[in-house]
């Protein structure tokens, strides 16, 4: 019996905990689970030792669009997903509201821009976007290897929905994730998310 | 068909959202125009215009700092005036809009971005030219994007014309912050203590501060204030992911008092 509470005591601490936990650059990125349009639990912890890119998404809105129909961000998720790195999109958008598709529209847009991330996860109660802080879609999180979040921000310096200025554009999640990749610094840790609002 | 539809979109998108060098833009959500306070545009003084933004019922366009999501709204003024150099029209004090934690600064119904001109003695044209470049983003359950050249001519009064007064204009200009104030700034881990001089008469009931410099204060938290002598003090927490630039903060404070008047100052701190 004195077991039993215990457990319930540890149990209820440890969610409370969880429930706390803010996301914050140079500190272990918190754990979550959510589930993907395949109906998968996904786990952040079960990614330990991995490198992870959280990616909020909306694919109705235009920032989004520029860069999935210029293949920008799809060729990215090719890329890096073949080197090893975890890319979850996470779609906080609340029901009824922008880019909260039902599952066969958001597999239809993934076929259709040939998108290649890992996992395309729903948090339709926006709390996994809130204790990340996502403000924008899109809104990129990095998570190193060691678990810790590294980077912050936009995925690159030209805040439009122009495709022309993806060529002249600082990419800057490639860069993080090319650093990483090859066991340095990343360069920059935080920069300006530019998009629409998460809508939750 | 989904060519069709694609082709559609895209073109519909492109007439929508940019317009060549039009007198006044139009569309779905927004329209804008230049227009001017008075009828008369006479030559050896300061003339006053605005931007006329209209926007459609539930669209909303941004500050000159969005906030947590948004794009600000750029306006750039030229003239055919020798010499003059581009004009940044003013901008009005945004509404503040808390949508579930996340902040934007923005404005709603019909907004006027007011910009003088001085018009000298020797202007020889005959139509004052005013350009403006404008680029925004209006949102409401989805965003879109736009942007447009509009040109109109004004003709120079011989005198003739009636000095007629555009009210709406000369009101918005309450809403414009004149006058510029130094203070200094502490800077913590965690906030900012700004402190600047205090000279009303009338008693405060309200502080708030609408940061010009982007990504440092956290927007959802309503700012401390005490007041001590001639000095108010002002505490802003950071936001969690500071991107902006801590060493040069600006923005525009705004005291409300116990008698409902308000009062708003371009703020400027140094260390």
């Amino acid at each position: 019996m004195k077991k039993a509470i215990l457990f319930w005591i540890m149990f209820f601490a440890f969610s409370l905990a969880l429930l706390a936990q803010e996301a914050k650059i140079d500190q272990p990125a918190p754990d979550f689970k959510l589930e993907d349009i395949n109906g998968m639990d996904v786990l952040l912890s079960d990614y330990s030792g991995k490198i992870v890119v959280l990616e909020w998404i909306n694919f109705d809105c235009p920032y989004v669009r520029k860069h999935y129909q210029s293949g920008n961000i799809p060729k990215m998720q090719d890329k890096y997903t073949k080197q090893g790195v975890i890319w979850m999109a996470i779609c906080s958008s609340a029901p009824g509201k922008e880019g909260n598709l039902p599952t066969g529209e958001i597999k239809k847009r993934i076929k259709q821009y040939n998108g290649k991330m890992t996992f395309y996860l729903i948090d339709s109660d926006g709390k996994v976007g809130k204790m990340y802080g996502a403000k924008t879609t899109p809104h990129f999180f990095i998570i190193n290897k060691e678990g810790k979040l590294v980077y912050s921000g936009a995925v690159d310096d030209k805040p439009s929905t122009d495709i022309e200025n993806i060529k002249t554009a600082r990419n800057y999640v490639t860069e993080v994730l090319d650093s990483l990749l090859a066991g340095k610094n990343p360069p920059v840790k935080v920069t300006k998310p530019y998009g629409c609002s998460v809508k939750y | 068909m989904k060519k069709f539809v694609l082709i559609t979109y895209i073109f519909s998108f492109v007439l929508f959202s940019f317009a060549f060098a039009v007198e006044k833009y139009r569309d779905k959500q927004i329209s804008i125009e230049i227009v001017p306070a008075t009828k008369a545009i006479e030559k050896g003084k300061e003339n006053l215009f605005a931007v006329k933004v209209k926007l459609t019922k539930g669209w909303h366009i941004y500050w000159q700092n969005p906030g947590d999501a948004g794009e600000p709204t750029i306006l750039e003024i030229s003239t055919n005036i020798p010499n003059q150099q581009k004009i940044i029209p003013q901008y009005p004090v945004p509404t503040y809009k808390n949508t579930s934690g996340l902040v934007t600064l923005e404005y709603r119904d019909v907004v006027y971005f007011p910009f003088y001109l001085w018009i000298p003695q020797d202007f020889d044209k005959k139509d004052l030219e005013i350009q403006l470049k404008a680029k925004w983003l209006v949102c409401k359950h989805i965003c879109i994007p736009g942007k447009a050249i509009i040109t109109k001519k004004f003709q120079i009064s011989n005198g003739n014309l009636k000095f007629l007064q555009n009210n709406e204009i000369l009101n918005s200009l309450k809403l414009i912050p004149k006058d510029t104030i130094l203070g200094e700034r502490k800077l913590s881990s965690n906030s900012a203590l700004l402190k600047f001089p205090l000279n009303f008469e009338d008693r405060l009931r309200k502080v708030f501060f609408y940061p010009i410099t982007e990504g440092v204060f956290d927007l959802e938290l309503e700012p401390e204030f005490s007041t001590s002598g001639n000095e108010l003090s002002m505490r802003l927490p950071f936001v969690r992911y500071i991107w902006g630039d801590t060493s040069n903060i600006e923005g525009v404070v705004e005291f409300t008092f116990d008698n409902g008047k308000k009062k708003n100052f371009v703020t400027k701190f140094v260390k």
